[in-house]
């Protein structure tokens, strides 16, 4: 049997496979966002509404508060990206993690652990916001510059130098032009999820400060004007699709892969030892201080983890992250194959994936509250929706996740199996299953992390019975009294514990690997 | 151009490899400098073009010396065994960045380089879709271009395929005796040290204290 090289074994079952996450977009997705923009053109008042001073100062604070975030987080994280893609030391994996933890904790733990280390007359200040969005980005700058600085020849500024180039020349005519693009999309994504950051602000922000995002929220839960939270939604939606599109331009360019391989040199012994111990002493302070100050305003709220109350936020979190993970992980690995297989699946399958940084959780919650609240959706009064809309931001990072596995799998391989004799069923499940299993279970658990810790649809899905942890953080910190304060400082432990111990987890798992 | 070497010592993961190597290259010399891996060849290399300090000892170059000016001004270029060409410039973006930041930019004088590296037709083509043949006749004609006064070449021909290695071993063999420059080559392959220098010379036998051969060579 000759299979034609542009062709790929599994391509006819392609279509099949997308019938389900396809009805699910459309139907938690594409009918929300049509029912968001239809009631906006109903509307007399869009004007009036972009008018209101607390809209544009909204905007406005949206703007810059996201521009002066991304600046700070590349200021802070760029010296260690630097120290962690060019030398080696015994801790590297281990302070790689640490760094990487505030980017998988909620918003709203983010939010009160930077509340908790900042002296209380830095509360509820833009500096406190631009703080926390620089803490919770941190990774996104490491991980995004330093895989480019490292996949970069550390010996190309000797070769400059060589030339004639001075220290400088080579810094800026050599290794500044590599990184730039690097440097501007991790810039970009710190600045878009700055700019629709909604636990942070409204932990962080206090009553004073509001982003659009939080804007949007007080107009539709707490004022009642649905209409102008509708309007700020979709514009935001229309300014987050342009700018995202322009970002996932910039990253194919980023993604480019140089074969050139980085020797990391050891540092014992290196005349720039002390300059890179104490970066990596006032990153790791940075980064760990909001975690002890977290845990000494739990003292006092422990008695809660033995409360009903507790209980039935965690059962609610827990019931929400299974589904979530099944849903999630069964429609995005369908996607992921329907992409990698067909070509056509692969060009929608991008988009699907770009949706995250455009769609905010808080514009989800929204949609969803307006388009499930009539027979023969009417899912308001259920538990479901909440689930269902973390299945929805969960999709796009399986999709991710499993089909860049997926592509690393010789067609060939599929093939082989297929002129041995095995169906195409049985080719693909000892041959492909196998070798996907691992990326499949961990965009699962990824997904069930994103439902634990979301906050910005559970706002306003959550139902009083059902409310999910996040949500009760941010509801105990809000009440008076100090023995509430401390209560919500409790989970907020518990999800730095668990946070913690995931990423152990894996840095073991990968260690043991390699 | 003269190059001196004078009772350099230099070591490598806590062992000296030598501990007074001495050497001088006259001008338009091509000195091959062979031994086994780990000897240190390229390591005094490296010296010489100011990339590492040697440990004790000196350099110079027509008299003077240089063994404390910083790599830029000292007028050595060097061929890197895997290129380090620039990833995000194209060909002639190489070619001509010695001359750019050097403040002496002419595209005739790059144009003139690909011609005579052979790749007139490359000028706008990316490094990373190169050849191995193309990337290393690049890495060559950048350092060529700024008309070093010592040139240095680490294994040119490591890596590539019999017929290639046998071309470009002719081409570079033509160049460097056009170009009349001061050359120490280092490669472990006698034939090609035959084929390009005036002197071949074992690093192990320039080691003033060097106590025994064997010694030297595992250094």
């Amino acid at each position: 049997m000759s299979i034609p090289e542009q062709h790929h074994p599994y391509r006819s079952a392609a279509g099949w496979l997308a019938v389900a996450p396809t009805a699910f977009v459309v139907v938690f997705a594409i009918v929300p966002a049509i029912v968001l923009v239809t009631h906006v053109g109903s509307l007399d008042g869009i004007g009036d509404v972009l008018s209101k001073p607390s809209v544009r100062e909204a905007v406005w604070f949206s703007t810059w508060q996201a521009m002066v975030s991304s600046l700070t987080c590349l200021a802070l994280a760029l010296p260690v990206t630097w120290v962690l893609a060019r030398f080696d030391f015994p801790a590297r994996r281990l302070v790689s993690a640490v760094i990487t933890t505030p980017f998988l904790l909620p918003t709203v733990v983010v939010g009160v652990a930077v509340l908790a280390v900042l002296p209380t007359s830095l509360d509820y200040t833009w500096f406190a916001v631009v703080i926390a969005h620089a803490y919770f980005n941190l990774a996104v700058v490491v991980r995004v510059v330093g895989a480019r600085l490292a996949s970069t020849s550390p010996h190309l500024t000797t070769a400059a130098q060589t030339l004639g180039a001075t220290r400088w020349q080579a810094l800026s005519t050599v290794v500044a032009p590599i990184l730039r693009p690097a440097l501007v999309t991790s810039g970009a994504i710190v600045a878009l999820l700055s700019f629709t950051s909604f636990g942070v602000v409204r932990m962080v922000g206090g009553p004073s400060l509001s982003t659009i995002e939080t804007e949007i929220y007080a107009r539709a839960v707490l004022i009642g004007d649905m209409d102008g939270a509708v309007v700020l939604a979709v514009a935001q939606v229309a300014f987050l699709v342009v700018t995202g599109l322009l970002v996932a331009r910039r990253d194919a360019t980023v993604r480019r892969v140089d074969r050139l391989v980085t020797d990391r040199r050891p540092l014992r012994g290196h005349p720039a030892r002390r300059v890179v111990i104490a970066i990596l002493v006032a990153t790791l302070t940075f980064v760990m201080a909001p975690w002890l100050a977290t845990v000494a305003r739990s003292v006092g709220g422990w008695a809660f983890i033995g409360n009903a109350e507790f209980h039935r936020a965690l059962g609610a979190s827990l019931r929400a992250a299974v589904v979530c993970a099944v849903v999630a992980g069964t429609l995005g690995t369908a996607s992921a194959l329907a992409a990698t297989y067909s070509p056509t699946w692969g060009r929608i399958g991008t988009l699907v994936a770009s949706l995250p940084l455009t769609i905010s959780a808080v514009v989800v919650g929204l949609g969803y509250l307006l388009t499930f609240d009539t027979p023969p959706f009417d899912l308001r009064s259920t538990w479901i929706l909440t689930p269902l809309a973390h299945a929805l931001i969960a999709l796009p990072l399986v999709h991710v996740i499993v089909s860049q596995a997926a592509r690393t799998i010789p067609r060939d391989v599929s093939a082989a199996a297929l002129t041995l004799g095995a169906t195409r069923r049985r080719a693909w499940l000892t041959i492909d299953g196998r070798l996907l299993r691992r990326a499949i279970a961990s965009a699962t658990g990824v997904s069930a992390a994103v439902s634990l810790g979301e906050f910005g649809a559970a706002s306003f899905l959550s139902r009083r019975d059902a409310t999910t942890l996040p949500v009760l953080i941010a509801r105990e910190v809000g009440r008076p009294g100090d023995v509430r304060t401390a209560q919500a400082y409790v989970v907020a432990t518990l999800f730095i514990v668990v946070a913690i111990a995931t990423i152990a987890t894996i840095e073991a798992a990968e260690g043991r690997s390699s | 151009m003269t190059l001196r070497l004078v009772d350099v010592a230099a070591a490598y993961d806590g062992r000296f490899l030598y501990r007074r190597l001495s050497l001088t290259v006259e001008s338009g010399e091509v000195v091959s400098l062979v031994g086994p891996s780990g000897s240190g060849k390229s390591t005094l290399l490296r010296i010489i073009s100011g990339i590492e300090s040697p440990i004790s000892g000196t350099v110079h170059i027509d008299g003077r010396d240089v063994t404390s000016t910083p790599i830029h001004r000292r007028g050595v270029g060097m061929v890197f065994q895997d290129n380090q060409l620039f990833p995000h410039l194209d060909v002639a973006g190489n070619v001509g960045y010695g001359l750019r930041v050097t403040g002496r930019r002419s595209d005739a004088r790059v144009t003139e380089m690909l011609d005579m590296v052979g790749l007139s037709g490359l000028a706008t083509r990316r490094v990373d879709t190169l050849s191995g043949g193309e990337a290393k006749r690049v890495a060559l004609a950048r350092t060529l271009v700024t008309t070093p006064r010592v040139l240095l070449l680490d294994e040119p021909l490591t890596g590539l395929d019999a017929e290639l290695h046998d071309r470009l071993l002719s081409d570079i063999s033509t160049m460097l005796a056009s170009l009349r420059t001061t050359v120490v080559h280092v490669t472990h392959d006698m034939a090609e040290a035959s084929a390009l220098s005036t002197r071949i010379v074992h690093i192990g036998q320039l080691d003033a204290d060097s106590v025994t051969p064997s010694e030297a060579d595992r250094g």
